[in-house]
C-alpha cells in the first residue's frame, strides 16, 4: 500500500504540474489544474492536522462543557490548511513554468523520498504514540528531514545549472526584475500578478548573486540568498507529496 | 483513540485510490477542455463553450498615402537613432563598470609579491597581455555583445513606438481597420528595423577583431617599463648584498661563495618586499590613473565604434524602406 501511495503521488503532482506548465501559455483556464491540485492538497493537509488538534483540545478541554461545544480545531485547522495550500500551489506553479531537467529531477527525487519517508516514521511511531500525534508527528519528521537533506542538493542545482540572463550582469536591480516578469504571458489578472511576484524575486537573487560573486566575503550572502530560495522550493514539494501521500494511504480520523 | 482495524485500512485504500483515480479522470477532462478552446478565461470571466467565429462585417480599410508612410518611417528612424545614441553613453559606462571595479584588485595584486613575480613570468613567458586580459577584462567580449543587444532594443523599442505613435495620428486609436498596404509595408518596416545591421554583430567584429588584446598589449608596454626600472635597482641592492655577504662570509675560507650566496638569496627577498612596499606606496596612484586613463581611452573609442555602427544601421534601414515605399503600389499615393 505505500508503495502504491508513493506511485499515486508523484503521478498526481507530475501530471498535473506538468499540464499547468503545458496549458498555461495557451490560457489563464490552467489555473482549474492548479484549483484540482489544490482541493487535493488542502485535504491531505487539514485531516492529520485536524486529529491533532482534536487530540489536543480533548486533553486540554473538559468534555461536556460549553467550551467543548465551541472548540472543535476545525476553524483553525482549515485556515492554517488554507494558507499552506495557497503557498504551495504558488510556489509549485512558479517551479513549475521555470524548472530545467535537473531540477526536475531532484524535485522528483524529493517527492518519491517524502512520501516513503513520511509513510515509514509514521508506521515507526505507530507503536509508540496514539494514533493523531503517530500520525501528524510522523508526516512532519517524514517530510522535514527529506527537506532538509534536498536543501543542499537544489542549492547546488541551482547555482551550477540554472543560467542567468546575460542582462543581467548590465542592468539595474529594477530592469532585471522588470525583465524577468517579460517572461510571462502578456496577460493581466491574479495568476499573472502572484508569478510576476515570485518571478521578480528570483531575478533580484540572481542580480544579487551576480554583483556580489567575486567580492570578498560575498560567499555566505550568495550561500543564503540560494538556501532562502531552496528551503523555500524544498519544504512545499515535500510537505506537499507527504500530505498528498497520506491522503492517498491513511484512515480516517472520522470517529478518533 | 484506537488503531484502525484490518477492514478499515482496506476500506480506506480503496477510497484513497477512488480519489485518485476520480482527480486523474478530472485532470483529463480539464486540459482537454483547455486544449479544445471549450474552457478560457477572457478577460479574468470564465467561458465555457465553443467560440462561435462570428461572420465578418464589412468594415472600411484605410490605407495611408505613401508620401505620409514615408515620412512616418524617416521619422521613426530619426528618432530611434536619437534615442539609441542617446543610450550609447549610458550602456558602455555601465559596460566599463566591472573593468574599473578590477582596477583596485589588479593593484593589489600588482604589488605584492606574488603578483610581482607572476607578472614577470607571465612577461618571460610572453603572455602577460592573457594575465591582464584575464584579471581585467573578464567576461569583456560577451558583456559587449550583451551591451549591443541592448542598444539594438533601445533601437527597435523607439522606432515601433513612433511608428505607432504615428500611424494612430493618421488612422484614429484603432488599428485593425488599416489596409492591407499599408500594413505590409509597416509591419515589414519593423521587422527590417529589427534585423538590419544588429549591433551586437557589430560589436562581436570590434570585439572579436583582437580589440582587448592590443588594449592589453598597450597596458604591458606600459607596465613592462615600470618592472625593469624596479628590477634594476633590485638588482644593484643584490649584488651589493652578495658582495657583502662574501666580505663578512670571507672568514669561513673555502665555503665563502656558498655563504655569500645564501646572503644573496635573502638580500633578494627581503629587499624585494621593501621595494614593493616603498613603489606602492611611491606609485599605486599613478599606477591606477595610468591603468584608468587607458582604459578610458578604449571606451571612448568603443562609444565613437557604437554610434557609427549605430548611424550604419539608421541609413540602411532608411534605404529599405524607401526601397519598400518605391515598389508600394502606385494606386496607393492617391488615396
Amino acid at each position: 500500500m505505500a508503495i502504491k501511495g508513493v506511485l499515486m503521488t508523484v503521478v498526481l503532482l507530475s501530471l498535473s504540474l506538468y499540464f499547468w506548465r503545458e496549458l498555461y501559455p495557451v490560457s489563464d483556464a490552467a489555473a482549474f489544474i492548479l484549483a484540482l491540485f489544490a482541493v487535493i492538497l488542502f485535504f491531505g493537509a487539514y485531516r492529520p492536522a485536524i486529529g491533532m488538534h482534536r487530540a489536543k483540545i480533548k486533553a486540554a478541554v473538559i468534555s461536556g462543557t460549553e467550551l467543548s461545544t465551541l472548540l472543535s480545531g476545525r476553524l483553525l485547522t482549515a485556515i492554517l490548511s488554507a494558507i499552506f495550500t495557497l503557498v504551495a500551489v504558488t510556489v509549485l506553479a512558479w517551479q513549475a513554468l521555470t524548472i530545467g531537467r535537473e531540477e526536475a529531477a531532484a524535485l522528483l527525487a524529493l517527492c518519491i523520498t517524502a512520501s516513503g519517508l513520511s509513510l515509514w516514521i509514521k508506521s515507526r511511531l505507530a507503536g509508540s504514540l496514539h494514533p493523531p500525534f503517530a500520525h501528524s508527528m510522523g508526516m512532519g519528521f517524514g517530510y522535514g528531514m527529506a527537506a532538509f537533506v534536498f536543501i543542499p542538493i537544489l542549492m547546488w542545482i541551482n547555482y551550477e545549472f540554472v543560467p542567468h540572463p546575460g542582462h543581467i550582469r548590465t542592468s539595474g536591480l529594477a530592469e532585471a526584475m522588470l525583465r524577468a516578469t517579460e517572461e510571462l504571458p502578456e496577460r493581466g489578472g491574479l495568476i499573472t500578478g502572484l508569478l510576476s511576484v515570485l518571478y521578480a524575486i528570483d531575478a533580484a537573487k540572481i542580480w544579487f548573486a551576480v554583483r556580489l560573486s567575486g567580492k570578498a566575503g560575498s560567499a555566505f550572502w550568495i550561500s543564503m540568498l540560494y538556501c532562502l530560495d531552496a528551503a523555500l522550493v524544498a519544504f512545499a514539494v515535500a510537505k506537499s507529496s507527504a500530505a498528498i501521500t497520506d491522503l492517498f494511504t491513511t484512515p480516517s480520523n472520522k470517529g478518533q | 483513540m484506537k488503531a484502525p482495524d484490518e477492514a478499515t485500512l482496506r476500506k480506506n485504500s480503496r477510497t484513497g485510490t477512488w480519489v485518485f483515480w476520480v482527480t486523474i479522470v478530472a485532470l483529463a477532462c480539464v486540459v482537454v477542455a483547455i486544449k479544445g478552446g471549450v474552457l478560457r478565461i477572457e478577460g479574468g470571466v470564465l467561458m465555457i463553450g465553443k467560440v462561435v467565429p462570428q461572420p465578418e462585417c464589412e468594415e472600411e480599410v484605410v490605407e495611408i498615402p505613401t508620401s505620409v508612410l514615408r515620412v512616418i518611417l524617416e521619422d521613426a528612424v530619426a528618432e530611434a537613432r536619437s534615442e539609441a545614441l542617446f543610450a550609447v553613453d549610458d550602456q558602455v559606462d555601465k559596460l566599463y563598470e566591472s573593468v574599473y571595479a578590477a582596477i583596485p584588485v589588479y593593484t593589489d595584486f600588482h604589488y605584492s609579491l606574488r603578483g610581482e613575480y607572476m607578472e614577470l613570468t607571465a612577461v618571460l613567458l610572453g603572455d602577460m597581455s592573457e594575465e591582464l586580459e584575464t584579471r581585467l577584462f573578464r567576461d569583456f567580449s560577451t558583456n559587449l555583445e550583451i551591451t549591443g543587444d541592448n542598444l539594438d532594443a533601445v533601437f527597435l523599442d523607439k522606432y515601433k513606438e513612433v511608428v505607432d505613435s504615428k500611424t494612430r495620428e493618421e488612422v484614429g486609436e484603432d488599428l485593425d481597420n488599416l489596409g492591407p498596404i499599408t500594413s505590409a509595408i509597416l509591419s515589414d518596416s519593423v521587422d527590417r528595423a529589427k534585423v538590419t545591421a544588429p549591433m551586437a554583430a557589430a560589436a562581436a567584429t570590434f570585439a572579436g577583431s583582437g580589440a582587448v588584446r592590443a588594449l592589453t598589449t598597450t597596458m604591458v608596454k606600459t607596465l613592462a617599463k615600470k618592472m625593469a626600472a624596479k628590477a634594476g635597482m633590485k638588482l644593484t641592492i643584490i649584488l651589493g648584498g652578495a658582495g657583502g655577504g662574501f666580505t663578512v662570509c670571507a672568514w669561513t675560507g673555502p665555503v665563502a661563495f656558498l655563504c655569500a650566496l645564501a646572503g644573496g638569496v635573502i638580500a633578494w627577498f627581503a629587499t624585494d618586499l621593501a621595494i614593493i612596499n616603498l613603489d606602492e606606496i611611491m606609485n599605486r596612484d599613478e599606477f591606477e590613473a595610468d591603468l584608468r586613463a587607458m582604459i578610458d581611452d578604449d571606451k571612448e573609442d568603443k562609444k565613437r565604434r557604437f554610434r557609427n555602427a549605430l548611424r550604419t544601421k539608421a541609413i540602411k534601414v532608411n534605404d529599405f524602406t524607401l526601397a519598400a515605399l518605391n515598389g508600394a503600389s502606385p494606386d496607393n499615393s492617391a488615396n
